[in-house]
C-alpha cells in the first residue's frame, strides 16, 4: 500500500491510497472479462468514458491497430490503470464491484443494464463476477 | 512520459469491429471474438448489435406471421424479411421461453431453403442461414451475403415467448460506424384455450370469467 500526501495541493486534504491489484491476474483473467462484457463501443469501449477498455475485436486504442491484432501493452496498461482506480480503500465498496450488479444485489446503479433490465452480472456467484471480486479483494 | 503518451492516445478516435463471420461470435475474446456472446438481444445476451454499432433505426425489417399471443403447444411459423435486401444484412434471431431456453425453434434444411434465404437471393446461392445451438439456446443467424428473408418455426411452451431479432445493414466499409441497426424484442403472452375453444389472452382470467358466468346463469335458470 502506498500512501501519498497530496503534495501538489496547497491545502492537503488527507492521504490517498493507491491500490495496485495483481497485474498478471488482470492480464490473464480480468481483462478478458472486461473486454467481453464491457468494452463495447456504446459502453466502455470509448474515449468518452473514464473507465475505458480497448482491445481486439472491439475499439482499438490506436485506430491504426488492426482490429483483430492482439491486445497491445498500452491497451492493457490503460485498462489496468482505469480498473485499478475504481477500487476503493474499502474494496468491497468499490465501484468496479458495485456497478456491474443490480441494485437489488447491492449494486450502485448502472446505465449498462440491458434492455431487459438485467445487470452485466446477474448473480453474485456468476463465475466472472467472482473472478472480478477475487481480484479486487486480494491483499 | 508514458502518462503523456497515454493521454495523447486516449484523445484519438478509435476504429471498431465487425463480426462479419459468424464464427467470431464463438471465438475467444482475446482473439477479438464474442467469447460466446451472440448479440441477439435476447435475455441470454442482453445486448444486441447496437451496443457496438450505435443507434437503432426503425423500418429495417418486417416480421410476418407473428401472432399476438401464443397457445401452449401450438406451432408457429414466422418470416423475418428485411426491406433493403440489396445491401448485406447480418441477422440473429432468438426465440425463447422466459427462462431463456429455446422454444423448439426449427428452420428448413439447407437444401430446402428458398432463394430469399440464400446468398444473392438466388436459388443457386449458398444457404445464408446458420443455426447455433449453445446449451439451452438456439440462435438462428444470417450471413451478410445478400439473402432477403428467413423463415423460422417455434412451438410455444407454457409461458410467454420472447422473440429477439437483431440485424446490421452493412455499408461495406468494415467499420461499425455508418451501419444501420435494427432490433426488436417482442414478448408474446401465453394464451389458454377457453371453454368454447376460443383463445383467451394472457392468463386464465377470461376463461374463468366465462365459466363463472355460465355457472351463475345455470343457477338462475334452475330457480
Amino acid at each position: 500500500m502506498i500512501a501519498l500526501a497530496l503534495a501538489g495541493c496547497t491545502q492537503p486534504v488527507g492521504d490517498v491510497t493507491l491500490v495496485e491489484p495483481d497485474q498478471a491476474v488482470f492480464r490473464d483473467t480480468i481483462y478478458p472479462i472486461l473486454l467481453r462484457d464491457c468494452a463495447f463501443a456504446g459502453c466502455h469501449g470509448t474515449h468518452d468514458r473514464f473507465f475505458a477498455i480497448f482491445g481486439p475485436g472491439r475499439v482499438r486504442l490506436d485506430p491504426a491497430t488492426p482490429i483483430y491484432s492482439p491486445v497491445t501493452e498500452l491497451e492493457l496498461a490503460l485498462t489496468y490503470t482505469r480498473a485499478a482506480s475504481m477500487i476503493d480503500a474499502d474494496r468491497a465498496e468499490s465501484l468496479l464491484l458495485r456497478k456491474p450488479i443490480s441494485v437489488s444485489l447491492g449494486g450502485a446503479g448502472h446505465r449498462g443494464d440491458d434492455p431487459w433490465g438485467l445487470a452485466v452480472f446477474r448473480a453474485r456467484d456468476d463465475a466472472r463476477y467472482v473472478a472480478l471480486k477475487n481480484w479486487v479483494m486480494a491483499p | 512520459m508514458k502518462a503523456i503518451l497515454l493521454a495523447v492516445l486516449v484523445a484519438l478516435p478509435g476504429s471498431a469491429a465487425a463480426f462479419s463471420d459468424h464464427e467470431l461470435f464463438d471465438a475467444p475474446v482475446l482473439e477479438g471474438g464474442g467469447g460466446s456472446r451472440y448479440f441477439s438481444g435476447s435475455r441470454n445476451d442482453g445486448y444486441a448489435c447496437s451496443v457496438c454499432h450505435g443507434k437503432v433505426v426503425d423500418g429495417g425489417f418486417a416480421i410476418e406471421g407473428l401472432p399476438r399471443t401464443v397457445v401452449p403447444g401450438q406451432h408457429y411459423q414466422i418470416t423475418v424479411r428485411w426491406t433493403q435486401p440489396e445491401l448485406p444484412h447480418g441477422v440473429h434471431v432468438e426465440i425463447s421461453n422466459a427462462d431463456g431456453s429455446q422454444a423448439m425453434v426449427t428452420t428448413l434444411p439447407p437444401a430446402m431453403l428458398p432463394a430469399e434465404s440464400r446468398c444473392g437471393n438466388l436459388m443457386t446461392g449458398e444457404p445464408a442461414l446458420y443455426v447455433l445451438d449453445r446449451g439451452v439456446r438456439r440462435i438462428v443467424g444470417v450471413e451478410p451475403c445478400g439473402a432477403a428473408a428467413i423463415s423460422i418455426g417455434f412451438t410455444a411452451g407454457a409461458g410467454p415467448i420472447e422473440l429477439a431479432v437483431a440485424g446490421v445493414q452493412g455499408n461495406r466499409d468494415d467499420l461499425a460506424t455508418g451501419d444501420k441497426i435494427f432490433e426488436e424484442r417482442i414478448v408474446l403472452g401465453a394464451t389458454v384455450e377457453g371453454p368454447a375453444g376460443c383463445a383467451t389472452g394472457g392468463t386464465l382470467g377470461w376463461g374463468m370469467l366465462v365459466v363463472a358466468l355460465a355457472f351463475i346463469s345455470r343457477r338462475r335458470a334452475a330457480r
